[in-house]
């Protein structure tokens, strides 16, 4: 049975998408994109809220931090 | 960061007037979105009850046409998928993203206007599959004036998201955001597509699964993650683990996850090439459901216990495992010698109800219980109710989806075993099939407290929320 | 440049969902419109056309599946419910009604596995009247009641008499089958894809 040129017609926009994308990552690499990529992960805290406090306690809270609210 | 809308008393934490301004400002379409949901999740749970009565007693009620199972059972998918589910995902999108991106929602006008004809679609939808008039395309049932209003609502919902984003104060895009905007770019394309009056035979059986798949990649999934990859951490005090890891499993999950339609329709009459092409896509899937499981794990790792201080972290984590757990189901289920098996049985009903009951509805649940008290300003009265409403659905969930796995794998031996007449498949699915109404039962009579207890917040019936003075003058710099 | 990434995220964004909508639908639909209907497969009548609207209003669908597995994947032939199902079978089907559920049989074929139209009667007044143990839901409302009397009485009056078993009908009435139910009946009856498969390609 002979391969469908639809199939065929995908492997090639597989591949060639693949390499783009694989071309827009090194760029991205290269260009230093990722380097303020691990600050994002703290965004999400701030002063009110900051790291290393639980913002939920609604069934109490460990009595060595978080001694408000 | 300058600012016009920093609030007097808040000038040295800046961020923190923009937390207090996008809480306040989304504060009234997202309980809007809320309410609705949690609406819809009460009818739904019913009609899903009594669909499930139907199979242990078919003459119950068997005089009454609306009430046969075969329009009560997608009058109870349509409600829980288009109504509670859509609508929840709705209220955490809005929120989320204000939060996010450090602002106030942005044309809230349209929010209101979306929820309105979100709720007309759902309700116009589901009358009329009970009342007879369903287009029979499995997830697309309802008529097409009640879709109309749901692609326009979510079109309105789409365009404040994104309003917003544009008017974002934040220099950083966190990954909660990457689902958030793919999915509120992707779902209103999905949807019309799905529901253009071009298909017919086996081309349309296609369209309908790549469709009702897609529903769960562009729409479900996304947010059940960004719930998790927000609350998590936030809850805890500690950043996600890994940001790389984020990354990768945000791409490979876009780009995999788009392709796996078609293994619902395994064995099927279409071209062996394209249900190949959904296997493979189906088991690739385990990368991006990896990277994710390693990614939260080990931002928990250390902190497990402060599951016992946090409703949110309880459901969110419960739902971030079985979305771990799903996944790797679904992967196995897609190879073709357990598809078989599996194939046209309940098993797949219960991967269905692992995936959005356990994994999504219960992540959506952590996200009212944090969402709600920072919208209203207002604790929740009786937490021990939460712990009910928890242990219920956590225990109602497990059994269901233990019987329709257990109960749908034997069904598959016994009708792939010619030596057997085809009533032996059913009559062994019997006991599970009451088990799982037993389950039922129980997952309602947790609604029911977590039902009641939304009621009370909305009433405000608990106890006030500790907050600095300043964020009672929140309301008057929102605009 | 954050400005920029933010547009390749969305083009990204997009590019993934056509790909997939290429791949899934459109490049298949373009390879499956050059099937033309089998031979044998004839289009629906009228009648057929009603029945199959009833079938959907009232959900058949999600307990029955309309597609025969290949041969040596499931045991379908074996249980004699046809051979495996092509696209050219399904070309007049709009919408589709493969099924994904077997709480009750495959239906592919079932105008050929159970030609009788009593039968079906009966068993759409009360599954349980001809399969006990069946959990499939009866359709009292496709049919009617009227006094009992002579079979004959109401033949002459152009009106069908189900001979539904004694235990499963109300007492001292006869079960009449209406316009809904004769026709749902017959679109039961049209799923018959006996006909070969004609060699394509």
């Amino acid at each position: 049975m002979t391969i469908p040129l639809a199939g065929v017609i995908l492997i090639a926009v597989a591949i060639i998408g693949g390499a783009i994308a694989m071309g827009a990552f090194i760029w991205a690499i290269r260009t230093k994109q990722f380097k303020d990529l691990n600050t994002g992960a703290y965004v999400i805290f701030d002063k009110e809220e900051p790291v290393g406090e639980m913002t939920d306690t609604t069934f109490g809270y460990p009595e060595k931090n978080n001694p408000k609210k | 960061m300058k600012s016009d809308h920093s609030i007097p008393g808040t000038e040295e934490a800046p961020e923190l007037s923009y937390r207090i301004l996008s809480d306040t400002s989304s504060s009234a379409p997202v309980i809007v979105f809320f309410t609705s949901a949690v609406v819809w999740l009460l009818v739904g749970t019913v009609f899903g009850l009594i669909a499930s009565f139907k199979f242990n007693f078919p003459d119950w009620l068997g005089n009454i046409p609306a009430l046969t199972f075969g329009r009560v059972r997608p009058a109870h998918l349509n409600s829980v998928i288009y109504g509670w589910a859509s609508l929840g995902i709705a209220g955490l999108y809005v929120w989320l993203t204000a939060r996010l991106c450090q602002t106030e929602v942005h044309w809230r006008r349209l929010l209101y206007i979306s929820a309105i004809l979100w709720n007309a679609g759902v309700l116009y939808g589901v009358v009329s599959i009970l009342g007879g008039h369903s287009q029979g395309i499995e997830w697309l049932e309802f008529p097409k004036g009640a879709q109309t209003l749901i692609a326009m609502a979510s079109v309105l919902l789409s365009l404040s998201i994104l309003r917003t984003f544009y008017g974002r104060r934040v220099k950083h895009i966190y990954v909660s955001l990457w689902y958030i905007l793919a999915s509120v770019i992707w779902f209103p394309i999905l949807y019309v597509i799905a529901n253009l009056p071009f298909y017919s035979g086996v081309t349309q059986a296609a369209v309908n699964w790549w469709y009702a798949h897609n529903l769960l990649t562009v729409w479900v999934t996304p947010a059940g993650l960004a719930a998790a990859y927000y609350f998590i951490p936030k809850v805890i005090g500690r950043p996600i683990h890994s940001y790389y890891l984020s990354l990768l499993g945000f791409w490979s999950f876009a780009l995999f996850y788009n392709w796996n339609g078609i293994h619902h329709l395994i064995g099927g009459p279409l071209p062996t090439w394209l249900i190949s092409v959904s296997i493979v896509a189906s088991v690739l899937m385990f990368i991006p459901v990896i990277t994710v499981a390693i990614n939260h794990h080990m931002t928990m790792v250390g902190h497990f216990g402060k599951l016992r201080y946090s409703p949110t972290l309880r459901f969110v984590v419960f739902g971030a495992m079985c979305y771990t757990a799903v996944s790797f189901q679904g992967s196995i289920q897609a190879l073709r010698s357990f598809n078989e098996i599996t194939h046209f049985t309940h098993y797949t009903v219960g991967h269905a109800h692992l995936g959005l009951y356990a994994f999504f509805t219960m992540s959506i649940f952590g996200a009212i219980y944090y969402i709600m008290p920072r919208l209203t300003k207002w604790e929740w009265p009786y937490p021990v109710l939460i712990k009910f409403h928890f242990w219920l659905v956590a225990l109602g969930i497990t059994l269901y989806v233990i019987s329709m796995t257990v109960g749908g794998f034997i069904q598959g031996l016994y009708m792939n075993d010619p030596s057997h007449p085809f009533m032996d498949s059913v009559q062994v699915t019997k006991p599970y099939l009451m088990a799982r109404s037993v389950a039922g039962v129980v997952i309602l009579i947790g609604h029911l407290f977590f039902i009641y207890l939304f009621y009370l917040m909305i009433k405000r019936k608990g106890v006030k929320r500790v907050t600095p003075p300043w964020y009672e003058k929140a309301e008057e710099y929102v605009r | 440049m954050m400005f920029i990434r933010a547009y390749v995220f969305f083009l990204g964004v997009l590019a993934t969902l056509f790909l997939g909508w290429a791949a899934l639908t459109f490049i298949p639909g373009i390879q499956i419109k050059e099937i033309k209907p089998l031979p044998g497969l004839k289009p629906y009548t009228e009648q057929e056309l009603r029945g199959r609207a009833i079938y959907i209003r009232e959900g058949c669908v999600y307990c029955h599946s309309q597609q025969t597995r290949p041969e040596g994947f499931g045991v379908d032939q074996r249980r004699g419910w046809g051979r495996p199902s092509v696209p050219g079978d399904y070309v007049y089907d709009r919408p589709h009604l493969l099924g994904t559920m077997r709480t009750g049989p495959d239906l592919f074929n079932i105008g050929a596995r159970q030609p009788s139209e009593d039968w079906h009667l009966i068993h759409l007044y009360n599954p349980r009247a001809t399969s006990p143990g069946s959990i499939m839901p009866p359709y009292p409302w496709l049919f009617e009641e009227a006094e009992e009397a002579p079979e004959e009485f109401y033949r002459m009056q152009g009106k069908r008499v189900v001979p539904v078993p004694e235990q499963f009908k109300p007492k001292g009435k006869v079960v009449i089958a209406t316009q809904e139910a004769l026709d749902l009946v017959a679109y039961l009856l049209s799923l018959n894809h006996t006909y070969p498969v004609k060699a394509e390609r």
